[in-house]
């Protein structure tokens, strides 16, 4: 297995008013193509922070970050659009659909800020078709994401972050608001994905979810304290 | 992302917020129709002037006099002589020259009448059967073209008799020759053009004007020549006849005066189309404000978008054609109602208005550019957001 990602010495500090606040204190970390990596730890323990950082969401202010072999530390914006919009799928725990589009085009929207757009209108509906099948959500295509149920929008969420065929997915606390039925489909999901080898690093707080991790990070004090 | 899928992003938040987005257009919506509107009624009032100005002939042009000495008069300066209009034909160019008494195309002639010890300013003109409403005694017969009689107008004959009716059978001095009143006319309307003119025979004014001196000369150009070049050679030979007095020969062409109105009357217009675009102004921050409102209520989404790999100039892009749609298609709706307005307009006016192509299409540039304007400083704001504090609050 090849290491998809390598941090090394990575630094990150909020200013405060007068003073700094030390959030990730030396992250050295490798994640492996195929991993399920999940980070653990209590608020404040800065693991959505670092996983803004491992999506190119948020900034650090020294250390070297290497994505799938390349030293990504000095990325421009730009750049840093093209490889979450390429490598990356995002999910969140209060699912973030934009209300003002359909389910389908939720969906759809990752193929649409594509930088090389040569994908026709046929390809993109042939795609949402085939991700919303994955989530077993076909037939709601038209509806608009206020009509469905929570474990349902997140699995919307899941499919889009899909869509692009990613490396990787980066998902914050998942089924955080969920109940532990949907908790299942949503983590049922997650697995089946891993399984066809895809990359999942995910924030939880929640100790039962870790049977389905291959790697788990503790993080305390923005410090990693132990990896399982 | 492209440009189709950007408007169709657009025109999916702009449909979740109808009433809101059609709030906005409406300050824009008021200031292109009161424009358009007022840009119409000029136009119109334009076409108007030039329709009536068509029947002066467009290649006569009149040459006056003005002495160094303004003072002067021309009766005593004689800057014409009666043999000007035959020489002036030898000019290249002329088509025929004659003396004219006439101002800004209406042939007349003034005179002081009076009557014992009163005396008024007369206008007089030929009769040559005008329509006339004659109030008190008669209008002149044509076999009455040798004797010197008059009708005179309601306010001259007022001035002179107290009450018009006693003027019937009376004779007054006109220019020091005496006539016979025959006719009082009905006193004229408000705006009439010819109101307060007298009218005598022809023989007798052309008998009149041949005693007075000529003050300006009517010149014809023949077609195919420069007006001003034939002016130039008609003002050289005008010089050389008549090298002792001082002063110089000026061209008036008829033409230059509707111009010359034509040009107010656009002044007139862009001016208060201008005030009315302050209404525009105002829509346009009514733009800004919402525009600004947008970003923030919809953070969350841009957000969104930025993580699943949207670049700045897409956000930027996407709220910059909002707003452009929002006036924008204000713009076109305010076509529409200056359009219903100029229709209305028109039943009250004497004169339609007239809608121009070229208005219609500065509308719709001005509507673009004031949502590019006020529309660019949201949309940066939007792009410049951290998608982390975004998604997060």
């Amino acid at each position: 297995m090849s290491n998809l990602i390598e941090l090394a010495n990575i630094n990150k500090y909020y200013k405060l008013k007068d003073s700094k606040l030390h959030v990730l204190k030396d992250i050295n970390l490798i994640i492996e193509q195929g991993d399920f990596v999940m980070i653990m730890g209590k608020s404040g323990s800065g693991k959505t922070t670092l996983l803004n950082l491992l999506g190119f969401l948020d900034h650090f202010d020294n250390g070297k970050y290497e994505f799938n072999g390349k030293d990504v530390t000095h990325l421009s914006e730009n750049e840093r659009s093209e490889v979450r919009n390429s490598n990356l799928g995002f999910i969140f725990q209060q699912f973030h659909l934009i209300d003002s589009l359909s389910i389908g085009q939720n969906v759809e929207l990752p193929l649409l800020y594509k930088e090389s757009s040569d994908i026709t209108k046929k390809e993109r509906a042939h795609r949402v078709e085939k991700y919303l099948e994955t989530v077993g959500l076909l037939h709601k295509e038209k509806q608009s994401p206020s009509q469905l149920s929570g474990g349902q929008q997140q699995r919307i969420a899941i499919a889009r972050a899909l869509i692009n065929n990613p490396y990787v997915i980066l998902a914050d606390e998942p089924t955080g608001a969920l109940d532990s039925k949907t908790r299942e489909e949503i983590m049922n999901i997650l697995k089946k994905l891993n399984e066809e080898n895809k990359t999942i690093i995910m924030v939880t707080h929640d100790n039962d979810l870790t049977k389905y991790a291959s790697k788990v990070i503790h993080l305390k004090d923005g410090m990693i304290t132990k990896v399982d | 992302m492209s440009i189709i899928n950007l408007i169709k992003t657009s025109v999916y938040s702009l449909k979740s917020h109808k009433l809101r987005v059609f709030l906005t257009m409406i300050g824009i919506i008021i200031g292109i129709s009161s424009v358009i509107s007022i840009m119409s009624v000029g136009n119109g009032l334009k076409v108007k002037m030039n329709e009536s100005m068509a029947d002066t002939d467009a290649n006569k042009i009149n040459i006056t006099f003005q002495a160094e000495n303004l003072e002067a008069d021309l009766n005593l300066i004689e800057p014409f002589s009666k043999s000007d209009p035959y020489y002036l034909k030898n000019v290249e160019g002329v088509e025929k020259a004659e003396a004219s008494q006439s101002m800004g195309g209406i042939d007349f002639t003034s005179g002081e009448g009076s009557y014992f010890d009163k005396t008024t300013f007369i206008m007089l003109q030929d009769y040559d059967d005008k329509e006339t409403i004659v109030k008190y005694g008669r209008s002149l017969k044509k076999d009455e073209n040798s004797k010197k009689l008059i009708m005179l107008d309601y306010t001259a004959a007022e001035t002179l008799f107290k009450s018009p009716e006693n003027a019937i059978g009376c004779g007054i001095t006109v220019n020091g020759v005496i006539y016979e009143v025959v006719g009082v006319l009905e006193k004229p309307g408000a705006f009439s053009l010819t109101g307060g003119t007298s009218y005598i025979s022809k023989d007798s004014s052309d008998a009149m004007n041949s005693e007075t001196a000529i003050s300006s000369l009517d010149v014809y150009i023949k077609a195919g020549y420069d007006k001003e070049k034939v002016f130039e050679s008609i003002n050289k030979k005008l010089i050389e006849s008549h090298s002792n007095i001082k002063g110089e020969y000026k061209l008036q062409d008829p033409q230059a005066t509707t111009k010359i109105f034509e040009q107010i009357i656009g002044y007139l217009t862009a001016f208060i189309a201008l005030i009315s675009g302050i209404s525009l102004f105002v829509g346009g921050i009514g733009v800004m404000n919402i525009m600004y409102v947008s970003v923030t209520e919809r953070k969350r989404e841009i957000g969104i978008r930025r993580a699943i790999g949207a670049k700045p100039k897409s956000i930027l892009l996407q709220f910059l054609i909002e707003a452009i749609m929002v006036t924008g298609l204000g713009g076109l709706l305010g076509i529409l109602f200056g359009f219903i307005f100029c229709k209305i307009i028109g039943i009250f006016m004497p004169f339609p208005p007239v809608m121009s192509l070229s208005s219609v299409i500065g509308a719709t540039a001005i509507s673009v550019i004031i949502g590019i304007v006020f529309g660019i400083i949201p949309a940066i704001n939007a792009s410049k957001m951290d998608p982390i504090k975004a998604i997060y609050n």
